[in-house]
Formats: C-alpha cells, structure tokens, sequence
C-alpha cells in the first residue's frame, strides 16, 4: 500500500491545463520535495492531495483511501503557502480554532502549541499576541505548528520557508529532519533547490503542470545535471555585454548579482578563450572555478529557464 | 466530533467579534444609539402625559355680591379642569395688564384671560365679555393654547347655559303652578315640554369624546418597547444580511477556509457552523438590546415565564436571526466578493429596517411603499414578537401570524438548501 499515489491527475483552471497527467508515487516515509518554479502546479497539486479541491481526471489515494474522506484528512497536516491564520486572535486562540476542528482537547492544544514555539523561537507571550501583529517568519512557525497539532503521519507543507530568514529556515529544517526521524512522511513544495537537495530524499521536479523528473537528488544530479558548470566572478554587477559574450558559448547559463554560472562542455578548450574575450572588453573575472551540478542545473539543463 | 467541530466555530466567532471595536460598534452600539434617541430626544419623558398651560388672569370685576355666577366661579373652576389626571391649566392671577402682556411676550405664559368689569352682572343677566390673550413658546403652541382655550370657553358657557335654564325652569315652574290650578294635566305636559326646549337652548349639541388611539402610542413605556424590537430588528437585518451574504468570501479571502477543507470538517458542516455562530452572536446582541432597552430607558418588554406564549420570543428571536442570515444567503448569489457581498448586506438591510416597519412605523411611508412590509416575513416577525412581549396579545390571536412565519421560515430554509447544494458547495470546493 503506498502512502501517496496520485495517478494521471489533470486540472483545468477556465480552460487552461494547470496540471497535465501528473502521476507521483510514495512508498516510504521521508521527505519528499516537489521542486519547480512559480506557477507550476505545485499549489494545485497539493490542493488536490489534500483533497480541497477535485482533479477534472485521473485520481489520488492516501494509503488507498480518497483524501476527502474525514477519517483519511485526520492523518493529514496540511500547512498552506498563504498562513490562514485569523489576525484578530491571539496565537494560542488559533491553535485552538483549529485544533478543535481535529478534536484535539483545549488543554493538549496549548501545550502542543506551547512546546513547538519553543523549539521554533516563538515564547508563550508571542502566542498569546494577536496574529496581526506578526511578522511574516513568526506566522509561517504557528502555521507550521498549527499543522503538527494532531500530530499527523503525513505532513504536507506548501512552501513553509519563504519568508523566514535563513536562521530560522535551518531551525525548521532541523525540525522536519525530526519529525522525518518519528516516521513521518512529509510532502514538501519548494522554489528552494537547496532545500529540495539538502532535505529530501527524493525530489518531484515540477514545471507547467507537469512533473518531468522524480529521483533521489543525487541521482538527478547525476543524471541530468550538466557534466561540468563554470562559474565566474566578476568586480562589478554584471551587465548586458558580459551576458552577450557568455552567449556566444553556450545558451545554459544564470546570473546571480556578480556570478555567472555557465553549462559548458570541454572546459580546458573553453574557459581560457571565454576569459580572454571577457578580458578584451574590459571585464575582469576575479574568479573562476568549476562547480558541481546543482538541482537548479538540472532544471536548467531540462527546460532550458530557471527556476527562481 | 461534529459538535466539537461546530463549537470551534462558535468560540472563534465571538472571540473575533468581541475583540473588534467595529463589529461591537454594528451588533450593539448602533442600535443603542437609536434607542436611547427615541427614548430622550423624539419621545423624550413627559412628552406622552398631557400638557399643562400657563394662564395669566387680570380681573376689574368687583361686583360679585348676590349673583348665581360671578368671576371668581370662572376662575376656580378653570383652575379645577383636569385633563388626564394633571391640572390643564396652571392659573396665576396679575393685578394689570402690563405685566400680562409682558409675561406673555417673554413666553412665560401660554395664555392671558382679560375679565371686564361687570362680567359677573352681565354672565348672570345677559352674556359676558371676555378678552383672551393667545401666546406662544414655540412654532405649534399658539394653535394648540388656541384649541385648549376655545374649548374650555365653549363647554363653560354650554354649562353655564345648562343651569340658567334650570334656574328659568325653577321660576317657571311657581308661576306655572299658581296658575295651573285650573288645569293640572295640561300645565305638567307643558312643564316638560318647555323643560326640554329650555334645555335645549342651552345644549343644543351633547358631544361625548372617546379616545380610541391605539394603546400603543398613548404610552411612553409601550412606544419604547416596540422601537426597542424596532433596533433588535434593524440589526438583525443588517448584521444577518451582510454576514449570510460575506461569510463565506470572507473564509475564502482570509485563507482560513484552505486549512478547514483540509481538515476532517465537511463542507455542510462548515455552513451549518458558519450560520450557528452567527446566530448566537446575533442573539447575544439581541439580548444586550432588549435588557438595555428594558433597564436603560424604561421600555415595556413582558416576559413572564408562566405564559406559554412568552416562551414563543426566543423562538422568534431565533427564527428571526436565521431568516436575515438565511436571506443573506440568497444575497450572495449576486455578489463576488466579499466586499461586495457586505456592503449589498448593510444597505439592502438598512434599507428594509427603514421601510419595511422594522424601525420606522409602516404607517409612516408612502401606500406602495407598504406593501413591502406587508410581504416581508423578518417583519411579521418582528411584529409578532411585539404583539407577545409589548402589547401581551395571547396565543389564539397569534396563530395565523404565526403559521405565516413558519411558511416563510422553510421557504427561506428551502432556499438555502438549493442555494448551497447548487453554488456554495461548489464555491467552497473550487480554488
Ligand atoms: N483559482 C484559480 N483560478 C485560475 N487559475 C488558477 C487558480 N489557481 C491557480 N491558478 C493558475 O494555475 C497555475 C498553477 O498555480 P499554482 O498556484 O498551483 O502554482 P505554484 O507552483 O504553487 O506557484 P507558486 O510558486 O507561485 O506558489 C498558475 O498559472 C495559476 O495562475
Ligand atoms: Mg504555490
């Protein structure tokens, strides 16, 4: 029986295919990411998982039993890439809103809720603030903690860090590494590809409503990364002329403030050339190295844009 | 589970309203508000129980001795007349006109009454002037001091005809009698005769007044029990409407409804839910309204729980709520979002408490406009419930109001049922 099953799922929004004949399969807890950039059906795919809303074809089962079913959405957390939260209550009240929804005892609920802040940096008089005086991180941790309440054995998160800062980031990493260690099965959307590759045991990557490669990262590292990425740093914010340079050597590459990253094939012929062409229109690279493939190359390779 | 469920709902609601100053401001001080302006500006104490006018009295007459009706008998019994359990008139006697005029030109009085000299002579033997001087306070009191006087000189001098007649009848009789030895039968048919016509003379017209104004408006207490029901309904209205037809783009918009599709709550009990609490928000908000109307201003709102038909206003307040939920539901259907849908509610709602005889007396708007009162089911109602708790009108006479309401209750339930299984359903499950 396996835990997730989604099965040729199609979704129209007003006509327009959103997710193309998506089939994903998990067998085993760990966590599974689906990695893809914005708009890619990443949010669709989990509303249908966690059954908010219905597929126009195909089906989704959770371990064989469909996801509206009451007794199926009791194993389900699900933390939704907008909080949900109620700004006019306070922390605790919409733990409780919530919680009761599962059930759960008032009593459990706060000390649950109170305990996850902890771990995750929000104090007993944060909770008891209301919402809407918030800041994004301290939202994003009690929705994740909202979704733990019932303590649930498959944990479906849409985008659960953006927004944080990078402390707080590897602070909810290390709890999904936890929770992972407890047996649970959590289902991760990310436009991070190092949270995809650091986390995950296997990564869904998804692009136009269609998931076009699913493997261990390393795996698709392997695979479809590049064989060798050049990256280069220059003195100054990279312009036009630079990128129409790098152009003229291959048309796999991304531009991140001062670094360029190039997919290019037999770099001991290439880099020197490219690097003295740089050099004749005035560019100096102050540094160049080759890098190992990341997730974003792999996307890069396979559809030729970028992911953020 | 689902109580559990539902009761999540209820707790979050009442937390949400009684943490926001707006939704206090609609639910309980608007309403107030309008109360406590009928109580002590449009009906303001006092204003219901009869008036009493100031008269100003000069009298020259001094010639009183021996007469049957002198001056000083016309101003007793003008200070005696009574109107309602209260003095009419408060009389105050000036030594010369100056001073009266004076007075009534500064508004301290309402009226100044001139008797001449000789009045007594001239009221006794032939007819007697008199000059009356009509003041004013304010724009309406002149004709109203001018109806109050006229009237009271009419029925003094009717009353003064009365007994001159009598007295005539009096010498009548003696000489009719000294000569009536001749012929007796005849002379006591004629005493009768000329009794009558004498009397007539008189009293020509014999008016009796009977007041036949509704209970309802001759009493300050009952006139503040139903606009009392009057702002419980005007809130009702506009809170119900704007809730049914927002509540659930609200959900949408917050984002909440996402984490409670994905929870074990299904969607006909997230409705069932949504429309409870704000249910008994709206019936916390009527109760506040009816002790305060009860308390605070002193309206007539019975309930006494020996009287079965007393137990039939919480049913009502009840029915009541969740028909302007249930109408607002209807109301969303023509609205997209939830702005929208809440800005259709409040208006629509205001408007109908306005004209509908919610708030303002249907007798009060235009024929045509009537007819919206007439057919509209949150006002029979309401009106029903002032019936029970204002005017105590037993449980016979309500039953074909009653039987009414509960048509239009289901018709409305009916609605809600095609509405969310045809739209809501959908709504609510489509992202
Ligand atoms: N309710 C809706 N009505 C119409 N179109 C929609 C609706 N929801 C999503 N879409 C469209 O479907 C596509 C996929 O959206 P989705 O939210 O699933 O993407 P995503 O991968 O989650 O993106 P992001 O990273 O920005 O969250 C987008 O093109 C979006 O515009
Ligand atoms: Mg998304």
């Amino acid at each position: 029986m396996a835990i997730l099953l989604v099965k040729d799922v199609v979704k129209y929004f007003d006509s327009r295919r959103v997710l193309d004949s998506v089939s994903w399969r998990i067998e085993n807890p760990g966590i599974y990411s689906l990695l893809g950039p914005n708009g890619a059906g990443k949010t669709t795919l989990l509303s249908i998982i966690t059954g908010i809303i219905e597929p126009d074809g195909g089906r989704v089962l959770i371990k064989d039993s469909k996801p509206s079913n009451p007794s199926t959405r009791m194993i389900i957390g699900y933390c939704p890439q907008e909080p949900g939260l109620i700004g006019n209550l306070s922390g605790y009240d919409n733990a409780l809103f919530y919680g009761r929804l599962y059930g759960l005892r008032s009593r459990d609920i706060i000390d649950r809720v109170s305990k996850m802040g902890e771990k995750l940096g929000l104090s007993r008089n944060d909770l008891r603030m209301k919402v809407g005086k918030y800041s994004g991180g301290m939202k994003k941790k009690l929705a994740l903690i909202i979704s733990l309440l019932h303590d649930p054995e498959i944990l479906i998160l849409d985008e659960p860090t953006t927004g944080m800062d990078p402390g707080v980031r590897r602070e909810v990493w290390q709890l999904l590494l936890d929770l992972k260690k407890m047996s649970k099965t959590i289902i991760l959307a990310t436009h991070y590809m190092e949270e995809a590759d650091q986390l995950s045991d296997r990564v869904a990557i998804i692009d136009r409503g269609k998931i076009i490669v699913e493997d261990k990262p390393s795996v698709l590292k392997e695979k479809y990364g590049p064989k060798t990425v050049l990256q280069l740093r220059f003195e100054n914010t990279i312009n036009n002329e630079v990128i129409g340079v790098v152009k003229k050597y291959s048309d796999k590459y991304y531009v991140n403030e001062r670094i360029v990253k190039i997919h290019i094939g037999e770099p001991e012929k290439y880099v020197p050339e490219l690097i003295g062409e740089l050099y004749s229109h005035g560019y100096r690279v102050v540094e160049f190295k080759l890098v190992k493939p990341t997730l974003e190359d792999v996307f890069l390779k396979l559809t030729g844009r970028r992911l953020e | 589970m689902k109580a559990r469920q539902i009761y999540s709902f209820i707790v979050r609601d009442l937390k949400i309203v009684f943490s926001d100053k707006v939704a206090l401001f609609w639910l309980i001080a608007w309403p107030l508000i309008w109360i406590f302006m009928v109580a002590y500006v449009f009906i303001p104490p006092g204003s219901v129980t009869p008036v009493s006018l100031d008269v100003g009295v000069v009298n020259h007459d001094t010639n009183t001795t021996g007469l049957n009706f002198t001056s000083k008998d016309f101003i007793e019994i003008l200070s005696n007349t009574t109107y309602k359990g209260g003095k009419l008139f408060d009389v105050k006697e000036y030594d010369n006109e100056t001073l009266l005029v004076d007075d009534l030109k500064h508004g301290r009085l309402d009226l100044g009454i001139i008797i001449p000299a000789n009045f007594s002579i001239n009221l006794t033997f032939g007819t007697a002037n008199i000059t009356v001087l009509i003041g004013a306070r304010d724009i309406h009191s002149a004709s109203i001091n001018y109806a109050v006087i006229n009237a009271f000189l009419n029925e003094f001098s009717r009353r003064i005809g009365v007994v001159k007649a009598e007295i005539t009848m009096m010498y009548l009789e003696k000489s009719m009698n000294y000569t009536g030895q001749y012929n007796q039968t005849l002379s006591s048919e004629l005493i009768d005769y000329v009794r009558r016509y004498m009397y007539g003379i008189a009293m020509p017209l014999n008016a009796t007044y009977k007041e036949v104004k509704p209970e309802a408006y001759a009493n300050r207490a009952n006139i503040l029990g139903w606009y009392t029901i009057g702002a419980i309904g005007m809130m009702l209205l506009y809170s119900g409407f704007s809730q049914g037809a927002a509540a659930m783009y609200r959900e949408k918009a917050a984002g909440t409804l996402r984490r409670i599709l994905a929870s074990p709550v299904t969607p006909s009990i997230l409705v069932v839910s949504i429309i409870l609490s704000n249910i008994v928000i709206l019936l916390i908000s009527s109760i506040i309204l009816l002790i305060t109307g009860i308390y605070g201003v002193g309206a007539h709102i019975l309930f006494n729980p020996l009287n079965p038909a007393h137990w039939l206003t919480p049913i009502l307040l009840l029915v009541a709520a969740y028909m302007s939920l249930g109408i607002g539901i209807i109301l969303s259907l023509f609205a997209k979002s939830e702005h929208g849908a809440d800005s259709l509610g409040v208006a629509l709602g205001l408007f109908l408490a306005f004209t509908a005889g919610i708030w303002f007396p249907r007798s009060w708007m235009p024929q045509w406009m009537q007819l919206l009162a007439e057919y509209f089911p949150v006002t029979w109602t309401l009106d029903t419930l002032r019936n029970i708790m204002v005017y105590s009108i037993g449980l016979t006479e309500l039953i074909p109001d009653l039987l009414k309401i509960a048509i239009a209750l289901i018709v409305i339930i009916i609605l809600d049922i095609i509405i969310y299984r045809a739209r809501l359903k959908k709504y609510i499950t489509m992202y």
